[in-house]
């Protein structure tokens, strides 16, 4: 679990980073690479809100199909990576 | 933050939209930036290509205006071009494998060399596999072996298919899913007619292309090995088989080149021309990414076609000798290009 953590970890500060710079395919391979780590653990932490986790990632797509990439970078950093406290 | 670096000898700040910077200076107070005489104002349609080093805020390139869309494109694709070079690097180990499946063929097949210089100031027609093609098909089919034709591989299948037959088909994909584009012809049809290839295409694609083959190097090929072994000419290629279709039409020796189909973007909802196996439906209203057509106005694009335009662009402008023709306005903007007018043929 916490190898897969760190995975998610790794991922999601890459898409951080690409997204804050303006480097959109590396952020969103980033961003996908995060979804597909992260997954699992939705499944199995049972503390997680699925309400909450839905309605987060419904605010990062819309400012990515929106182009607002600070807002997706804001949004990973600040309360998408509260997903993974431990 | 930049004006506060001493070494810092001069800061050129680039407005790239008009209306959103006056309305910023009339309600923010810029005083403490704009006073310092280290910086310069420009507009961004003043300026033709990125300078380095740069800083932008990707966000806010959003706002950029129609007449800053180039230098847009042109910041977003310095920005992707670290990340399409790791993609390229990751790429090495599987074009070297299937430069080795094709090795004896590469052995065997000609050289596009001996197409270069050969077609000197004359009108070389290079067809893409964008939406606008359709609208060329009847002109085509009449002119048939006036000019020479030479099509990219996904424009194969829709052009015989209208009756058109091109004398040099390009082919550069390594991927699979290019085979598509000459399964659906009738290949005896185009026996005649010369395939020119990179190395790493299907292996399949080759062995039933029933004419002539010649194979070509992309510019920025390292694999000196190879090359020396089997030396061949190297076509201009930066992501898209347009490129080395266009730079073909000008080492011919064309004194004109007529782009047709070469749309970048989705005029029409359109990725590509009917009848190509690669067509897929588009928002034309999207807002994700534009560019100018033709007309001036905004057309949905994607970002990998902005960046296969502007990097044409820019080789457009290092041919100043030829002379390009874009064969429509429904299609991207070329930079560099004018417009076929009237009875021009």
């Amino acid at each position: 679990m916490s190898d897969q953590k760190a995975l998610c970890r790794e991922a999601l500060s890459a898409a951080v980073v690409g997204f804050r710079l303006g480097m959109e395919g590396q952020a969103s391979e980033n961003l996908a690479k995060f979804v597909d780590c992260f997954l699992p653990l939705l499944q199995e932490a049972k503390q997680l809100n699925v309400d909450e986790v839905n309605h987060l990632f419904g605010e990062v797509l819309a400012a990515q199909s929106r182009k607002d990439f600070l807002r997706v970078a804001d949004l990973l950093e600040y309360e998408i990576s509260r997903l993974l406290a431990d | 933050m930049l004006l506060q670096r001493p070494l810092m000898e001069k800061v050129s700040v680039v407005i790239m939209n008009h209306a959103v910077a006056a309305q910023s200076f009339q309600y923010f107070d810029h005083a403490d930036w704009l006073a310092d005489s280290r910086i310069e104002l420009l507009l961004a349609e003043s300026e033709d290509e990125v300078q380095v080093p740069f800083a932008a805020v990707p966000s806010c390139l959003q706002l950029a205006s129609d007449a800053a869309a180039r230098l847009r494109d042109l910041v977003f694709l310095e920005l992707a071009t670290p990340f399409m070079e790791e993609k390229q690097t990751a790429k090495q180990s599987l074009l070297q494998q299937r430069l080795q499946e094709n090795m004896s063929l590469l052995c065997s097949d000609g050289d596009v060399a001996e197409l270069f210089a050969s077609r000197q100031g004359e009108r070389v027609l290079v067809a893409g596999a964008g939406p606008t093609l359709s609208t060329h098909y009847q002109w085509l089919a009449a002119q048939a072996g006036q000019h020479l034709l030479i099509a990219v591989d996904a424009a194969l299948q829709p052009l015989v298919a209208n009756g058109v037959y091109p004398d040099i088909v390009v082919s550069i994909e390594d991927s699979p899913g290019a085979l598509k584009f000459f399964e659906e012809v009738e290949l005896p049809t185009v026996s005649c007619r010369l395939l020119v290839y990179f190395p790493w295409v299907h292996p399949d694609i080759l062995n039933i292309w029933p004419g002539l083959r010649l194979a070509a190097y992309p510019d920025a090929f390292q694999c000196e090995e190879v090359c020396k072994k089997h030396p061949k000419g190297s076509l201009f290629s930066s992501g898209t088989v347009s490129h080395p279709a266009v730079d073909l039409a000008v080492k011919m020796g064309a004194a004109e080149v007529v782009l047709l189909g070469m749309d970048f973007s989705f005029p029409g909802g359109k990725s590509h021309v009917e009848g190509s196996s690669f067509i897929s439906g588009r928002d034309e209203q999207s807002n994700d990414h534009w560019i100018l057509d033709g007309h001036g106005s905004r057309v949905a694009t994607a970002s990998n076609y902005r960046g296969f335009l502007r990097d044409l662009e820019r080789y457009i402008a290092l041919h100043p000798q030829v002379k390009f023709l874009n064969g429509s306005k429904q299609g991207a903007r070329i930079e560099g290009t004018s417009y076929i007018e009237g009875d021009w043929r």
